[in-house]
């Protein structure tokens, strides 16, 4: 069980994706706070219904990478992961986990597929989260990201579950834990090091700051805004 | 040293002597200015958010007890698990910790830690960065400081073998007078020796700087704070009466005394005071609520929109003002024009569909652009309890 992918402990050694989401950068042309970001409309998704083996090319014969789980670490939930590209059989599928932004490709059988139309833009020069559904901007939340000697790791990245916090529990109410790793911590507080977008609760911070060790904090209002309409397999693009 | 600048004074007089008048009067002027200069006293190190804190550390704070330590204590970047040994009880003041982990009393305010830290630095180098004059830079090797009596000034030692300082050291001055020490490397008080201020002067205006670690030896008595780039060890019984503040490492201590309460810390308290889970919250109207941590999720307050109360990183006390019960969002959910305005005063309008306890996620329809209707559009399930740690970086 050496190949058992786990989101806690890490992935394998795989490059960033040709990503799917294609985005349009004009923050040096855009007024301060209003770079001009284009999303896609929607994001194909897949849901495991079993563990599956992910490989690195579309073919049973191509090495094996990782066991991919059928439910996810902290909460024990079904797995879902955006699908990047489809060749037969096969889906292209993006893995949370280290390296960050990693991809692998998977069986399409025991799956479900799905689609989502939300898109998260973590913008961490102007400490906005953005919301957009079916490609449009539909909400702007400030929020406190990574100071300088710990920043909120830039790339491709997902959602990888909703957690509802205790009320003790640093970040509650909420969690949303993302596919992405601290490039800067290893391990945090028995942890992978693993990034969230999480509430303030037990930790503070005023949104606009770059105070956090990684995480994007938001307020308990925007919080339970996001958990009520995002969740598993929602695309996620961090920006400097 | 002021022995040392009237001579040179001297031979400079004599080196001019055969100038002309003018050029004679005109030198003579720069030397007195030199001279004042030179005998000018240092101003005391500002130590920022810093200032109410007995120690301070990067990477872990370890204690055999029993400790007294007057003043508060702080963690970061590690973990509140890195604090081992210590307990509330050894502490009259608060214990800040960037999460959910070491001693049952800690505050969890890793946003202060932050600040505090960086005010540490600050502080840090500024002692780094300070003049000393050449007299005052004493030569490699141990036993530098002992017996001394020094006036206040900035000094600085190091390259000692076993101990800088391993009998007395006693520093003369007033109430307002500052010395500053800077340790080229290692600092290390040996066993039983003992800094003392004489002539009113305050142990709150000793700095130590220190390039690498510091070691206060077994029963030693130390005064003045250290700002230790790496780690600080406190031996068995030694006392300081200042802070012990390590910027990057470890502070270790065995039974020691740490009196910050001089240096305008706050009187100590007992952190038995502060319920452990009690918590401050503010309504965006400023109206602030004394509640248990957490029941700001139960009826009647989930409904009041209620935010953690600001904590003063100095002081520890938690008020409501309008900069921190601001949340920011201001968004058109219709159009794509939306902006983000941060309104210092008003409170921000209401969420769109506010939903106290966020149930099944609804997935709204997207109205362009968007697929066939065989597309199977994600639910996304209401948020789960954790079944295991989560560990996020917080």
């Amino acid at each position: 069980m050496s190949r058992i992918y786990s989101g806690i402990a890490g992935g394998r050694h795989w490059r960033l994706p040709a990503l799917l989401v294609a985005l349009t950068l004009a923050c040096s042309a855009a007024p301060a706070g209003a770079a001009v970001l284009s999303v896609k409309p929607s994001q194909p998704l897949v849901t495991l219904l079993r563990s599956h083996e992910a490989r690195s090319g579309p073919g049973a014969r191509t090495p094996a990478l990782d066991l991919v789980p059928a439910t996810t670490p902290i909460t024990g939930e079904q797995t879902t992961l955006p699908v990047l590209a489809r060749r037969g059989h096969w889906l292209k599928v993006m893995l949370p986990g280290r390296p960050n932004g990693h991809e692998g490709w998977i069986l399409q059988g025991a799956t479900r597929s799905s689609v989502t139309d939300w898109h998260i833009v973590v913008d961490t020069s102007q400490r906005h989260v953005t919301l957009y559904l079916a490609g449009k901007r539909v909400r702007v939340l400030e929020a406190v990201v990574g100071k300088p000697s710990t920043p909120t790791p830039t790339g491709e990245f997902f959602i990888e579950e909703s957690v509802a916090l205790r009320a003790t529990d640093v970040g509650a109410p909420f969690a949303l834990a993302l596919s992405a790793r601290s490039n800067v911590l290893q391990e945090f507080d028995g942890g992978p090091g693993q990034i969230a977008l999480h509430g303030l609760d037990n930790v503070g911070g005023v949104p606009g700051a770059a105070v956090s060790h990684g995480c994007v904090r938001l307020s308990d209002q925007a919080m339970r805004w996001l958990v009520a309409r995002v969740g598993p397999g929602v695309p996620v693009t961090i920006t400097r | 040293m002021s022995i040392f600048i009237s001579a040179r004074m001297r031979r400079s007089r004599a080196a001019v002597a055969v100038a002309s008048l003018s050029a004679f009067a005109a030198l003579g002027a720069i030397l007195v200015l030199a001279g004042s200069s030179a005998a000018a006293p240092p101003t005391a190190v500002g130590l920022g958010s810093a200032n109410d804190f007995a120690i301070l550390a990067g990477s872990g704070i370890s204690d055999v007890p029993t400790s007294s330590i007057t003043g508060n204590v702080g963690l970061d970047p590690a973990a509140g698990s890195f604090i081992t040994g210590l307990t509330c009880a050894e502490v009259h003041g608060t214990i800040y910790t960037n999460n959910a982990s070491g001693p049952a009393c800690r505050r969890i305010n890793g946003a202060a830690l932050v600040t505090v830290k960086n005010d540490l630095s600050t502080a840090y180098n500024d002692a780094a960065g300070r003049t000393v004059p050449l007299p005052n830079v004493f030569s490699a090797g141990d036993k530098q400081l002992d017996g001394l009596t020094l006036a206040p000034g900035v000094y600085q030692v190091g390259g000692a073998a076993s101990a800088n300082l391993s009998t007395s050291l006693t520093l003369s001055g007033s109430a307002s007078s500052v010395w500053i020490f800077q340790a080229t490397s290692d600092l290390v008080f040996g066993s039983g020796s003992t800094v003392t201020m004489t002539g009113g002067a305050s142990a709150c205006n000793v700095f130590w700087q220190v390039n690498s670690s510091a070691t206060i030896g077994t029963g030693a008595s130390i005064s003045g704070t250290i700002l230790a780039l790496s780690s600080i060890t406190a031996n068995t019984g030694a006392s300081i009466d200042g802070r012990l503040l390590a910027e990057n490492g470890l502070v270790s201590l065995q039974s020691n005394t740490i009196n910050a309460s001089g240096c305008g810390v706050a009187a100590a308290s007992s952190p038995t005071q502060q319920p452990p889970g009690r918590a401050i919250y503010c309504a965006p109207n400023g109206q602030t609520y004394d509640l248990v941590a957490g029941e700001d999720k139960l009826p009647p307050y989930d409904a009041l929109n209620l935010v953690p109360a600001h904590v003063d990183p100095v002081t520890g006390s938690e008020s409501c003002s309008p900069q921190v019960v601001t949340t920011t969002t201001s968004a058109a959910t219709t159009t794509a024009a939306a902006t983000t305005t941060t309104t210092a005063a008003t409170p921000p309008p209401p969420p769109v569909a506010p939903s106290p306890t966020p149930k099944k996620a609804s997935t709204p329809k997207a109205k362009a652009g968007v697929k066939a209707a065989t597309t199977v559009r994600a639910k996304h399930v209401a948020p789960q309890p954790a079944k295991h740690t989560s560990g996020f970086t917080g």
